[in-house]
């Protein structure tokens, strides 16, 4: 074998190698997408577009719908998880503000019975969810309660958790120790 | 370097990356090599268990039938409901995929999510303890040497408890603190109330030597705790976390009063005596903070000391203020404060804040119906029924007294929304009037600190400290009485329309409560301060 041929079967090895560790690094990266902590629950569904609306802060302090087509399949638990996640990467919008900062994703979502979606919020450097007032704080949990109810049709009411845990409340004002209905009312006209 | 040596450098760096991933795939491989067990006091049970990479997953059908209880497929939903035998009554809902759970009407986060295997959901260790573990006694314990869940009967905990007798304006408060939460349940007896604990032992604290005109005696026993009232006292319960403590507010009640249950239902105000001033946030909790640095807890605190100044010296009424300090108050304990004080009116002072850019403006809030819902009420009427001496009823058990607790909880939250509802339109009526602020509203929302207030009672929200020219305005003195004048004014309107409406429907007695009012110590609002 001349030392050319060998050079190519070298290229050809590494090259292997290189993408065999890109695929096992890429494999355990899942959790990074933007806006998840983790891959979407529900297994396998039938992938399908979810035609959602998502509310954010309108300039005024009313929540602002936006309309997203988002891939997702047909279990719900998946369905909720996809607006939840694209709701906290924020609006296309720039007249829109973000409800949450950059750091907060989506963790597991359940749906109970009776149709309420329990979500959990995750953000490990956040023992508290960011302070705020009461307007801030009804942005936050109405934009997600809204959101999904509305895009969801089998969802009637969301419980929010942060980090795992039931709360009280999130900013010191909304009862968030139970599953809340969408509020029109925060909708600006 | 030779053609030969780079040959077998290039065959030897696949064999290299092929043996990396034989020994991961050996090294995960490692535990399912040994098949786990499941043991139930030393005796082997059929459960499936599998090893993951962040633990056991454990097969819930067959634990089911061993533990008792029964698991069920929703199909619509894809999740399953179980129900244990020993706690029918907080069905336990989980889903394949997903990590969190609900337990009765709490959600539990898990170590790893629910798996779906052959035979049904495939659960972690630390299900089976806030599940079976909690609510039937069992123990649970991983042993990953031996492969092996062993199961146990759990024996009860011992849980110190300390009692305190105060006996103060009329009103005896006896204040059970516990050293961690028990399960319990209140049952009155003809004596008096018990707290009856249901799983764990209570360590016999040394027992208080009790004076007290409406507290006979309180016993402290391993399963319970037995609190005797004087004849024609009768006591109401509230709990208080961090520390867990049960406290039993005990008044003195007409001893010519026919017997039944002890919560009345709310009649029209007769007058407005007692107001209750929350000044929002406080301690860790800041509250908004505004772009030049003011934080929201120091100036809602500014704002009710000064509220409650003006309101002693020019309405005559008792002011009580839920924090003097800056401290952290549970929003339970606001409300808690404000009903042992019984308070006439709850203001709940707070400061906005938005991340839309333009938000400025004042509103008013009063409670939502949502969080007046069955499940609400329901709960406030279990309460109510406990401290009555009756129980909630069981599924599919009829109990009067509880339907009879709903009905009432029902009247007197309607009656306090609509209450509510007017005092909040009188506030932002005379905020529009005075200040040059966006009038934003009289609106409802669940919030939580009007959750079980048992009077008219709202929060304000006087600006958006988000906004840098609202923020300035706050951090002056002279705009901060404008608001104060502002509330002083609605709270006076408010106070004269009550007592005009009550005067024909009751002519006056002799007594404070009908002529004007007067304080109970004058230009002093009282502190309260966080227990």
């Amino acid at each position: 074998m001349n030392r050319r041929a060998a050079g190519l079967v070298l290229a050809i090895a590494l090259l292997v190698v290189a993408g065999g560790l890109l695929w096992w690094w890429a494999r355990g990266r899942d959790g990074e997408l933007a806006g998840a902590e983790g891959p979407p629950p529900g297994g396998t569904g039938k992938r399908m577009t979810l035609e959602a609306t998502l509310y954010f802060p309108g300039p005024q302090g009313g929540l602002v719908g936006e309309r997203r087509r988002l891939e997702t399949t047909d279990v719900p638990a998946h369905q909720v998880w996809s607006v939840v996640r694209a709701a906290l990467v924020g609006p296309q919008n720039d007249a829109l503000a973000r409800s949450f900062p950059e750091d907060v994703k989506v963790g597991a979502v359940l749906i109970g019975p009776e149709g309420t979606a329990y979500v959990d919020l995750r953000a490990p450097e956040r023992p508290d969810p960011p302070p705020g007032g009461s307007t801030a704080e009804m942005h936050m949990v109405y934009g997600l309660v809204n959101s999904v109810t509305e895009s969801v049709p089998s969802v009637r009411a969301v419980a929010l958790l942060w980090n795992g845990s039931q709360r009280l409340t999130f900013t010191g004002h909304l009862d968030t120790s139970r599953p809340l209905a969408a509020d029109r009312s925060l909708v600006a006209r | 370097m030779t053609a030969r040596r780079l040959f077998g450098l290039a065959c030897l760096l696949p064999l290299v990356f092929a043996a990396a991933q034989g020994a991961r795939s050996a090294a995960q491989g490692e535990g399912a090599a040994r098949t786990p067990v499941v043991t139930l006091e030393g005796q082997a049970l059929a459960v499936p268990v599998s090893l993951a990479p962040a633990g056991p997953l454990v097969a819930l059908a067959p634990l089911v039938n061993a533990l008792e209880g029964t698991l069920a497929r929703d199909a619509e939903s894809g999740s399953w409901t179980l129900t244990l035998r020993q706690a029918p009554e907080r069905p336990i809902v989980l889903a394949p995929g997903s990590s969190v759970v609900t337990v009765g009407d709490d959600i539990v986060s898990l170590s790893q999510p629910v798996n779906l295997g052959d035979g049904g959901p495939q659960v972690p260790v630390d299900f089976l303890e806030r599940t079976y573990g909690a609510l039937a006694g069992y123990a649970f314990e991983w042993r990953p040497t031996e492969a092996r869940l062993a199961i146990g009967r759990r024996t009860a905990r011992q849980v110190p408890v300390a009692v305190d007798v105060v006996h103060l304006q009329e009103t005896t408060t006896v204040v059970l603190q516990f050293g961690e939460m028990p399960r319990y349940r209140l049952v009155e007896t003809p004596a008096g109330v018990e707290v009856e604990v249901l799983s764990d032992r209570l360590a016999i604290p040394a027992t208080p030597v009790i004076q007290d005109p409406l507290v006979q005696s309180v016993t402290v026993e391993p399963q319970r705790v037995r609190i005797a009232l004087a004849p024609g006292a009768r006591a109401e319960s509230y709990v208080l976390e961090n520390p867990f403590r049960l406290v039993f507010d005990i008044h003195a009640t007409d001893l010519a009063q026919p017997a039944g249950p002890a919560f009345t239902p709310p009649s029209r105000p007769s007058g407005v005596r007692t107001i209750v001033l929350d000044p929002g946030h406080g301690g860790a909790e800041t509250g908004a903070i505004g772009p030049g640095g003011a934080a929201e807890k120091d100036l809602t605190l500014q704002l009710a000391r000064a509220l409650a100044d003006r309101l002693a010296s020019h309405l005559g009424v008792r002011v009580v203020l839920t924090r003097t300090a800056d401290a952290l108050l549970p929003l339970a304990s606001r409300t808690a404060i404000a009903n042992q004080n019984k308070g006439d009116l709850f203001v709940s002072i707070h400061l906005n804040s938005s991340r839309g850019a333009g938000a400025h403006g004042a509103e008013t809030y009063f409670l939502s119906a949502q969080a007046t819902d069955p499940r609400a009420a329901s709960a406030a009427a279990a309460e109510n029924a406990a401290a009555a001496g009756a129980l909630p009823p069981t599924e599919g058990e009829a109990d009067p007294l509880y339907d009879l607790q709903l009905i009432l909880w029902d009247l007197a939250q309607s009656h306090h929304l609509a209450e509510s509802q007017r005092f909040a339109g009188l506030v932002q009526q005379e905020l529009n009037q005075a200040l040059a602020l966006r009038d934003r509203g009289v609106k409802q929302a669940p919030f939580r600190v009007l959750v079980g207030a048992a009077m008219p009672a709202v929060l304000v929200e006087l600006g958006f400290l988000s906004n840098p020219d609202e923020e300035k305005k706050l951090g002056e003195a002279t705009y901060r009485a404008e608001l104060v004048e502002a509330l002083v004014r609605a709270i006076g309107r408010y106070k004269e329309s009550v007592e005009q409406t009550a005067q024909p429907a009751a002519p006056a007695p002799a007594g404070p409560a009908a002529g004007p009012a007067q304080p109970a110590q004058p230009g002093k609002p009282q502190g309260q301060p966080p227990r």
